[in-house]
């Protein structure tokens, strides 16, 4: 997954090289390397290489331009929306026709769930860039937050006819179709994942998603565990996993399921996973484990 | 006998600390125009209120080392065309 990340960094680079030089650029080798440590996922890196390619240069010059963008987007990626926000202000302010700098702002936007703010710069984004599935995407997931769900699902499925088998695509896509209570529709879009990405975690996690609204927990379970096998790190597969092998036992009878249900709950929190009301009830199913265990020795 | 009575005992004490506890969080899906729902056979309330929290997929971005790689891909594609 890293090789296509690092061809991508590389053809950024070229680009970088072959654009006119003029007196006032920076030399491009700062932002390659500013790429190459964003592509190979050392946002600190990045964010301190652009930071400095950006205060050495004036607003309007084309490499501080490109500096704010990446390090917004490394801003996003750490977390921090409101940060972004600001240097894709400054993008957008240089760019004011660029789809791509509306939809990185709109993204910022959307994550401090400041959506009619966000909805109006990912409309400009899509109206600038009709065949945009990447905005077409953050749209859709904007409308979702807002409850706009049948725009929602109108502007998803033009971001899935402009990247079929998308997986973050299908994300919300699924979302809006089992909304719709379409699980058949759900199914086929996890299915044309999987068919794309069989690697992918998230066509995996998606037809388990499908699956459990679709009354077979069992196939569910083993979907979710197919998404783990194809990425550890994917913390809502644990999520889910330990949700149905909870909530199918009845009684706590099965103690093999019981125990891969503490497991992956304990592997999502592993991951960051902050779900306060989960934390409450795992802990509580903790406490009654103990005590139970307790009681047996008696 | 003993078994039965431990169970129902444990019943008892679970659904003492579940109602001593917070609010359920919102619901994570959408509903839509309708209303998709997963049944929950399990009895014991901390599995009712576990029914309620799926995920829908999008904490990805937070956690999943493949997710974050695509991210970074599109967002490098964007680079190359600011």
């Amino acid at each position: 997954m890293r090789f296509p990340l690092l061809i991508a960094a590389a053809l950024v680079g070229v680009t970088l090289l072959l654009a006119p030089a003029r007196a006032e650029d920076a030399p491009p080798a700062d932002m390659n390397a500013a790429t190459v440590a964003f592509a190979e996922g050392r946002l600190d890196e990045c964010v301190k290489i652009c930071s400095e390619v950006s205060t050495s240069l004036p607003a309007d010059n084309d490499e501080h331009v490109r500096a704010l963008y990446l390090r917004g987007q490394a801003y996003l990626l750490q977390g921090k929306p409101a940060e972004a926000e600001t240097d894709l202000r400054g993008v957008v302010a240089e760019r004011k026709k660029s789809a791509v700098a509306h939809e990185a702002l709109g993204r910022a936007l959307a994550a401090q769930r400041k959506n009619d703010d966000a909805e109006t710069s990912l409309r400009t984004a899509v109206d600038l860039d009709k065949k945009s599935a990447t905005a077409h995407r953050a749209l859709g997931e904007v409308l979702i937050a807002k409850q706009s769900y049948s725009d929602a699902r109108t502007v998803l499925a033009k971001a899935w006819k402009l990247g079929p088998g998308d997986p973050l695509t299908a994300i919300p896509l699924v979302d809006v179709e089992l909304g719709y209570k379409s699980v058949k529709g759900a199914l086929k879009i996890a299915r044309a994942v999987i068919k794309k990405h069989p690697e992918h975690p998230v066509g995996h996690f998606l037809l388990g998603r499908a699956l459990e609204y679709d009354g077979e927990w069992k196939d569910a379970a083993a979907a979710y565990e197919a998404s783990i096998a194809c990425d550890d790190t994917y913390a809502d597969a644990h999520k889910n996993l330990a949700i149905v092998l909870h909530t199918q036992n009845d009684m706590y009878r099965d103690r093999e399921m019981l125990d891969r249900s503490m497991k992956a709950y304990e592997r999502y929190f592993e991951l960051g996973g902050n779900e306060p009301e989960l934390r409450r009830v795992y802990d509580q199913m903790v406490a009654f484990l103990a005590w139970q265990k307790e009681e047996a020795g008696k | 006998m003993r078994h039965l009575i431990t169970t129902a005992v444990a019943a008892i004490a679970l659904s003492v600390l579940w109602a001593g506890g917070s609010a359920l969080a919102g619901d994570p899906a959408p509903t839509g125009e309708g209303v998709c729902e997963i049944a929950c056979p399990n009895h014991c309330p901390l599995a009712k209120s576990a029914n309620e929290l799926r995920t829908n997929g999008s904490e990805a971005v937070a956690s999943s080392t493949v997710v974050r790689d695509d991210v970074r891909r599109e967002a490098l594609v964007g680079l190359a065309r600011i």
